[in-house]
C-alpha cells in the first residue's frame, strides 16, 4: 500500500513537470502550428541557466527558478523573430524541419559550454530530507509538485482572465481575424512562442535536482512531451494536463513492473490515438483536418 | 473619406483587381455590386491589407494605406466582417466582442460601444455565455458585425452579410446597417443580393471582371434592364 | 510529360559522360587513396557511399513522392541489427543475413507503411516517428538478443560461406569498398531507371499534386505504398552493410537522430535527383570527419554547421523544397477563404529597433 502510494507521487512529479513541458509545447503548436523540436534543449537550457543563477546568488533557488524562466523565454522570443517568423504560411512540416536543425546548433552550443559531463544542481538547504506521514517521501519532490501546480494554474489564468490569454486563444482559432481587429498578431506570436518556452526553462531547473544536467537531459523529455500533447489533442491545454498526468502515472508503475516496457505502452498509446484521432483526445473548437 | 485609384491586385499569378476605382464619402453607404468572383471580396480585403495592392493608391482620410498591415489599418478606424463570419468558435460571444475590444483598450469606450451594439443586437446580449460556434448563423453573423463595431470604426467594411439567411433575419441586418450609418459609421457593403443592397444603400458601384463598371443610383439600377441582366444576373425590376 | 526533364540545357549525352566520368573516378579511389591520401579515406568513402545509398532510399518518398518521414532510421537500424543478428544467433554468411535484413527493414516498412500513410504532414512524420521509437525501445529492452544500449561486436563475415567462389576478404579495405560501391552503384542505377519509368512519373505526379494524380485515376495510395516500401527496402539494404563496415552493432543505428539526419542529407544535397542525396550524405560525413580532426573541444561539435547549414537551407531555399512543400495544402480550420496560406501580410511589422 505505501509502495503504491509513493508509486503515485513519483508519478505525480514527473506528470507535473512534463506538463509544464507539454503546455508549452501545446500553446506554440495551437497558436502557431509549429511542432518545435527545439523545447527539449530550451528545456535544457533553463537548467544549465539555473544552475549558473544558482551559484551566483549563493544558493537561492527562487532566483533561479525565475531567471531560467526569463530568459530561456528571452531566447523562444529571439528564436521566433529571427527564424520561424520566416516560414510564415508554410506548411507545417518546414517549422518542424526548422526547429529540428536548430536543435542541433543549440546542443552543440550547450556542449560548447558546459560540456558533456554531468552535472549536478543541488536540493536547496531548506528542501532536503524527507516527510514521514505514513509514508517516506522526499520533501523536494513536494515541492517540484506544488511549484508545478501552481505554474500550471496560473497559466491557466493567464489565458482565461487576460487580455494576453484572450488574444492568444483567438489567435489560436483564426490569427487573420485577430489583426483585422486591430492586434498585431506577430506580437502575439513572438509572446505566445517566449512563454512556452519559458515553461520548459522553468521545468527544467525544477527537475534538474533530481537527474542532474546534461545537454542532452531534454531529448526524453521532449519524447514524452510530444506524446503527450499528441494524446491530449495539440494545442488543448486541458487535453496536455490530462495526459501529462496519464503517461506521468503509466510511466511510474510501469517502471515498477516492467522497467523499459512502460516507454512501449506509451509509445503503442500515441500511435493508437494518432490512427483512431489525430487531432487529439481532447481539441477544443473546431476539428483540424489531418 | 476613401478613395481607391487604379488599384491592382494578385492571388499568386491571378490578376484579381484590374485597376479599381472608387470612392465613399462620410456617413454614407455605398454597394458594391456584381457577380460571383469578380473580385468584391477581393477588393475588400486589399483595402484591409489583407492583399498586397501590387500598384495604385488607396487612400483613406488622406492617408495612403497601401503596405500597412492589417492590425495598423484597424486602428485607424477601419474594421472588416468577413464573408463566412471569422467568429471564434470557441470563444464566448462575450470574450469574442472582447477581442474586437482590444484596440483601443478603454473600458470607457468599449461600454460605450457595448451599449451600442447591444442596442442594434439585443438577442447577443442574452446570449453573452454561449460559445460563438453554438449560435445560429443569423447570430453568428451578428456577433461578427457587433466584434466590428466594439471598436468603435469610423468605416466598416461588410462582405455579404445576407449571404444565406433567412428574410426575417436579412430584415434586422438591414435596419442594424441603417442604424449604424445613422450613429455614424460610414459603411462599404459588398452584396450578391441586390435587392437587399437597394434598400439600403445611397449608391451602387458595379464590378465585373477586376473592373469597376461604374457607379450608378438605385433609380438608375431599376431603369437598366441591360445592365442588371449583364452584369449582376438579375432581370426583374427589384 | 517529361517535365523534368526541360530544364536540361546540356545535350542528352552530357549526363552519362558525366555519370562514367565519376563512375571511374569512384573505381580509381582506392588507387589514388593510396597514391595521394592517408589510408583512412578510403573507410570513410565507404561510409559516405553507406549513407548515401541510405540517402538515395530516403529521396523516393521525400523528393519524388513529398512525404516526409521522421522514422527512417527504423529501417536502416533494422538492416543492421538483422544482418548482425543472424550472423551470430543463426551462424549465416553475410550476403543471405543481409538479404534478411533488408527483406525485415521491407516487411517493417510494409507494417508502417499501411497505419502511417492514413495521415499527412507533420502528422504522418509523427506517425512515423513514433513507430521508429518502438523499435528502438525494442533494441534497448531486450539486452539478451541485441546487447542493450552497449550494442554488440562481431566477427569479420564470409560472403556467403562458399569457400574459393568468391570468397572476398571483406577485411581489406579495398575489397570491402568496392563491396559497397557495387550494392550502392547497382540500386543507383536500377532507381534511375525506376524513376524515369512511367512508375517515377506518377510519384511525381502525387508530390505535384495528389488530388489530380487521384482524379487521373492513379491509385494514389498504393503508388505511395509501394514507394514508401521500396524506400524502406533501401534503407534496410544501407543498413546491412554497416555490419561488415562496422562490425559492430549499436542502437545509434536507429536513433531519431540518425531519422533527421537523413533528412538533411537529402535536404543539402537537393532532393528527387538521387545523386543529390548521396552527395549530401558525403558531405555530412565529411564534415564529421573534419571536425573530428580538429582539436578537442572543438572536434565533436560538426552538428552544429551541419544544424545551421540545415536551417538556412529551410529558410532560404524554400526552391530546393519546393516540389514538396509547395503543394497545395488543405485549409488549416474551418474558417472558409479566410485560409491562412492566403494570409499576406507584408512581412509583418517593421523590423524591430
Amino acid at each position: 500500500m505505501e509502495a503504491i502510494a509513493v508509486q503515485a507521487l513519483q508519478g505525480l512529479t514527473f506528470g507535473t513537470t512534463l506538463f509544464l513541458v507539454a503546455a508549452g509545447l501545446s500553446i506554440i503548436w495551437g497558436l502557431m502550428n509549429i511542432l518545435n523540436f527545439t523545447h527539449g534543449t530550451l528545456y535544457a537550457l533553463g537548467a544549465y541557466l539555473g544552475l549558473v543563477v544558482f551559484g551566483l546568488t549563493g544558493g537561492n533557488f527562487w532566483a533561479a527558478l525565475l531567471a531560467a524562466f526569463v530568459s530561456v523565454a528571452g531566447v523562444g522570443a529571439a528564436l521566433e523573430i529571427v527564424a520561424l517568423r520566416r516560414l510564415f504560411g508554410r506548411d507545417p512540416l518546414y517549422y518542424f524541419l526548422l526547429t529540428f536543425g536548430l536543435t542541433f546548433v543549440l546542443t552543440e552550443i550547450l556542449r560548447l559550454i558546459w560540456g558533456d559531463d554531468f552535472l549536478g544542481l543541488p536540493v536547496p538547504a531548506a528542501l532536503e530530507g524527507s516527510l514521514h506521514v505514513g509514508i517516506i517521501f522526499p520533501l523536494y519532490r513536494l515541492f517540484v509538485i506544488g511549484v508545478s501546480g501552481a505554474v500550471a494554474l496560473g497559466v491557466w489564468l493567464l489565458l482565461t482572465r487576460t487580455n494576453f490569454g484572450l488574444l492568444l486563444r483567438a489567435g489560436t482559432q483564426n490569427p487573420e481575424m485577430v489583426s483585422v481587429l486591430g492586434t498585431n498578431i506577430q506580437t502575439i506570436y513572438t509572446l505566445g512562442f517566449a512563454l512556452g518556452s519559458g515553461l520548459a526553462g522553468l521545468a527544467g531547473v525544477l527537475v534538474a535536482p533530481l537527474t542532474g544536467l546534461s545537454p542532452q537531459m531534454g531529448v526524453d523529455l521532449l519524447l514524452q512531451a510530444f506524446i503527450v500533447v499528441i494524446i491530449g489533442g495539440l494545442g488543448s491545454f486541458r487535453g496536455a494536463a490530462v495526459a501529462s498526468l496519464l503517461v506521468g502515472e503509466i510511466y511510474a508503475f510501469g517502471i515498477r513492473i516492467a522497467p523499459s516496457f512502460s516507454m512501449l505502452l506509451i509509445y503503442a498509446a500515441m500511435i493508437l490515438v494518432l490512427l483512431i484521432k489525430p487531432s487529439g483526445l481532447f481539441v477544443e473548437g473546431a476539428g483540424r483536418e489531418a | 473619406m476613401l478613395v481607391l485609384a487604379d488599384v491592382h491586385a494578385y492571388y499568386g499569378e491571378s490578376h484579381v483587381l484590374q485597376g479599381i476605382s472608387l470612392a465613399v464619402e462620410q456617413g454614407q453607404i455605398v454597394s458594391l455590386l456584381g457577380r460571383n468572383g469578380v473580385g468584391k471580396t477581393t477588393t475588400l480585403r486589399t483595402i484591409m491589407g489583407l492583399v498586397p495592392a501590387r500598384t495604385g493608391q488607396i487612400l483613406y482620410k488622406g492617408q495612403s494605406l497601401v503596405g500597412l498591415p492589417p492590425h495598423r489599418i484597424a486602428r485607424l478606424g477601419i474594421q472588416l466582417v468577413p464573408e463566412h463570419r471569422g467568429i471564434f468558435p470557441a470563444l464566448t460571444v462575450r470574450e469574442n466582442l472582447q477581442v474586437g475590444a482590444a484596440h483601443p483598450s478603454d473600458p470607457q469606450r468599449a461600454r460605450h460601444n457595448a451599449a451600442r451594439v447591444f442596442a442594434y443586437f439585443p438577442v447577443l446580449r442574452e446570449r453573452l455565455h454561449q460559445k460563438g460556434g453554438s449560435l445560429s448563423g443569423g447570430e453568428q453573423q451578428q456577433l461578427t458585425i457587433a466584434r466590428a463595431l466594439m471598436a468603435g470604426p469610423e468605416l466598416l467594411l461588410l462582405d455579404e452579410p445576407c449571404e444565406g439567411l433567412a428574410p426575417l433575419v436579412v430584415r434586422t441586418l438591414l435596419q442594424a446597417i441603417r442604424d449604424i450609418r445613422a450613429d455614424g459609421t460610414t459603411v462599404l457593403l459588398v452584396e450578391q443580393n441586390v435587392r437587399a443592397a437597394l434598400q439600403v444603400a445611397d449608391s451602387h458601384y458595379v464590378m465585373d471582371k477586376g473592373r469597376i463598371i461604374g457607379k450608378f443610383s438605385a433609380e438608375a439600377l431599376q431603369a437598366d434592364e441591360e445592365l442588371r441582366t449583364r452584369f449582376l444576373g438579375v432581370s426583374a425590376r427589384l | 510529360m517529361g517535365g523534368a526533364d526541360e530544364r536540361r540545357a546540356l545535350p542528352g549525352w552530357a549526363p552519362h559522360a558525366l555519370l562514367g566520368l565519376l563512375g571511374l573516378l569512384l573505381v580509381a579511389l582506392p588507387a589514388l587513396v593510396d597514391a595521394f591520401l592517408p589510408s583512412f579515406y578510403l573507410p570513410l568513402a565507404t561510409e559516405m557511399l553507406i549513407f548515401g545509398l541510405f540517402a538515395l532510399g530516403y529521396d523516393i518518398i521525400m523528393g519524388y513522392t513529398g512525404m516526409v518521414s521522421f522514422g527512417h532510421a527504423a529501417f536502416f537500424g533494422l538492416g543492421a541489427y538483422i544482418t548482425g543478428l543472424t550472423m551470430v544467433r543463426l551462424g549465416l554468411p553475410l550476403l543471405p543475413a543481409m538479404l534478411l535484413g533488408a527483406l525485415g527493414a521491407t516487411g517493417a516498412a510494409a507494417v508502417i507503411g499501411f497505419f502511417s500513410l492514413r495521415l499527412r504532414s507533420v502528422y504522418f512524420a509523427l506517425l512515423t516517428f513514433a513507430f521508429s521509437q518502438i523499435f528502438y525501445q525494442l533494441v534497448i529492452t531486450l539486452t539478451d538478443l541485441t546487447g542493450g544500449y552497449d550494442g554488440r561486436a562481431l566477427s569479420v563475415p564470409m560472403l556467403w560461406g562458399i569457400p574459393d567462389v568468391l570468397a572476398l576478404n571483406l577485411r581489406d579495405r579495398a575489397t570491402l569498398y568496392y563491396f559497397v560501391l557495387a550494392v550502392v552503384a547497382l540500386t543507383f542505377l536500377a532507381m534511375r531507371r525506376a524513376m524515369a519509368a512511367p512508375f517515377g512519373q506518377v510519384l511525381v505526379a502525387i508530390r505535384e499534386n495528389e488530388l489530380r494524380a487521384a482524379t487521373l485515376g492513379y491509385p494514389v495510395a498504393r503508388y505511395k505504398q509501394v514507394a514508401f516500401v521500396l524506400s524502406g527496402l533501401i534503407g534496410g539494404l544501407a543498413g546491412s552493410l554497416m555490419v561488415p563496415y562496422q562490425r559492430f552493432i549499436s542502437p545509434d543505428l536507429l536513433y531519431w537522430e540518425l531519422s533527421g539526419l537523413v533528412i538533411v542529407m537529402v535536404l543539402l544535397g537537393g532532393m528527387g535527383t538521387l545523386w543529390g542525396p548521396v552527395l549530401g550524405a558525403a558531405l555530412v560525413v565529411f564534415l564529421r570527419d573534419a571536425f573530428s580532426g580538429l582539436p578537442q573541444p572543438y572536434g565533436k561539435h560538426y552538428l552544429l554547421p551541419v544544424g545551421l547549414i540545415f536551417a538556412l537551407l529551410v529558410i532560404f531555399a524554400p526552391h530546393g523544397l519546393a516540389g514538396l512543400l509547395h503543394r497545395r495544402r488543405p485549409p488549416r480550420r474551418a474558417s472558409g477563404p479566410l485560409e491562412r496560406g492566403e494570409l499576406a501580410m507584408p512581412a509583418a511589422d517593421p523590423p524591430r529597433g
